[in-house]
């Protein structure tokens, strides 16, 4: 076999198995990304319309729309019932009473002035409590020997205590007085420690002197 | 002397807005420190919202207008003076009351010579008053800043007169049990 048949064969064998390649150098080019950031301005208002001046000429009066401010007044004009748009039954917020809270969930009252409730039933009952004056008293008051005053109370209607009780830990005097007492004199109650043996704490009804 | 004290009435007023909730009561005593009236309002908690749109504005609204004008209307037994001891009360207070109307508050002061002795004291409008003979003396002032020696003089007369058988500031600690005990029932319910 000479040489040009034998290249021949050969050729014919590897006929269409050989691809051919293209190759370029260099590296792809990096994607470039900003750093910059756009800030997206939203309002923080709701939308306010003017109507009037040009759709309607400027003859109409023009109508703003906005949030009412929670006086008497501007409150009670607001309608909800008037809203077609929403897709929840339109609700108007406003000052919530603390009552209501958690037990009518979504049903918040209009700000209203607060109800005055009447409490005197309760407020009768809670004592008087008188605080120590001893240490403006001393000198205003008689002393007697063989004791210690220790506390002065004033002023106390004597005729008008229908219970008393001494807070120990405050060193205050505790008063009820009959709500149905006429009785408007007034004196002063003091506590003396009695010196002599066998002696012990003493309560004194006493006037003020009004000169010492 | 009793007998001019029996039916006149002191008027005793108290508006709390702390931890965010206001609430507020009246309370009218005889000379004696008895109750005659008392009224009371429900909390009223603004919301965040609120607080944020209406700012410092919203404190005064709710105590001036929701519940000042509420308690002071609905009192029934009209006293001869009323008594605030929060200033910013007494101006709005003194508008609203058809009558005398004083801040009170105490002093660390030693007592002036006698009862009933008053003197100014540098505030416009300002005055202590030894009310009775054994204890400091009171600091009080008038609404407005037209204020005369004469109104003065008038107050202190009223101060003087009740001091002779109350304790005059005792009715606001007493005020201020009662609204903290409401406070607990209503929490408590």
């Amino acid at each position: 076999m000479d040489l040009d048949r034998l290249r021949e064969n050969i050729a014919r064998l590897f006929l269409g198995r050989v691809s051919v390649r293209s190759w370029r150098p260099g590296v792809s080019v990096p994607e470039t990304r900003s750093l910059k950031r756009k800030a997206a301005v939203r309002p923080l208002r709701p939308p306010r319309r003017a109507l009037g001046t040009v759709l309607y000429g400027a003859a109409m009066s023009t109508k703003i729309k906005g949030g009412p401010l929670p006086l008497h007044e501007t409150t009670q004009r607001a309608r909800p019932g008037k809203i077609t748009l929403s897709v929840l039954p339109p609700a108007v917020f406003g000052w919530k009473r603390e009552e209501t809270a958690g037990k009518a969930p979504g049903k918040v009252e209009i700000l209203r002035p607060a109800a005055a409730r009447k409490g005197l039933y309760f407020a009768a009952g809670l004592p008087q409590e008188r605080e120590n004056r001893l240490l403006f008293a001393r000198g205003k008051i008689p002393s007697r020997e063989g004791e210690i005053p220790l506390a002065f109370f004033f002023p106390v209607i004597r005729d008008g205590v229908a219970k008393s009780i001494l807070n120990k830990e405050k060193g205050t005097l505790l008063l009820w007085y009959n709500a149905y007492s006429r009785a408007f004199s007034s004196r002063g109650l003091l506590l003396v420690r009695q010196l002599r043996q066998g002696g012990g704490l003493e309560w004194r009804w006493t006037e003020i002197q009004k000169h010492s | 002397m009793a007998s001019q004290a029996a039916g006149k009435n002191i008027g005793y007023v108290l508006v709390d807005g702390t931890e965010g909730t206001f609430r507020g009561a009246v309370l009218v005593t005889d000379f004696r420190g008895i109750p005659a009236d008392f009224r009371y309002t429900d909390p009223i908690t603004p919301s965040k919202i609120e607080k944020i749109l209406y700012g410092n504005a919203l404190d005064v609204y709710i105590k001036e207008e929701l519940i000042l004008e509420s308690l002071v209307g609905a009192v029934e037994v009209t006293p001869v003076l009323w008594v605030c001891r929060e200033g910013d009360l007494l101006d709005p207070l003194a508008k609203l009351a058809k009558s005398k109307t004083i801040l009170l508050a105490p002093t660390a002061r030693s007592p002036l010579d006698a009862t009933g002795d008053i003197e100014k004291q540098n505030d416009p409008g300002s005055y202590i008053v030894q009310a009775d003979g054994v204890s400091a003396p009171l600091r009080f002032s008038l609404p407005g800043e037209k204020n005369r020696e004469e109104d003065a003089r008038s107050a202190a007369s009223i101060l003087v007169e009740a001091a002779a058988t109350m304790d005059l500031l005792e009715p606001f600690s007493r005020m201020g049990k009662a609204m903290s005990a409401l406070g607990e029932e209503k929490s408590g319910s």
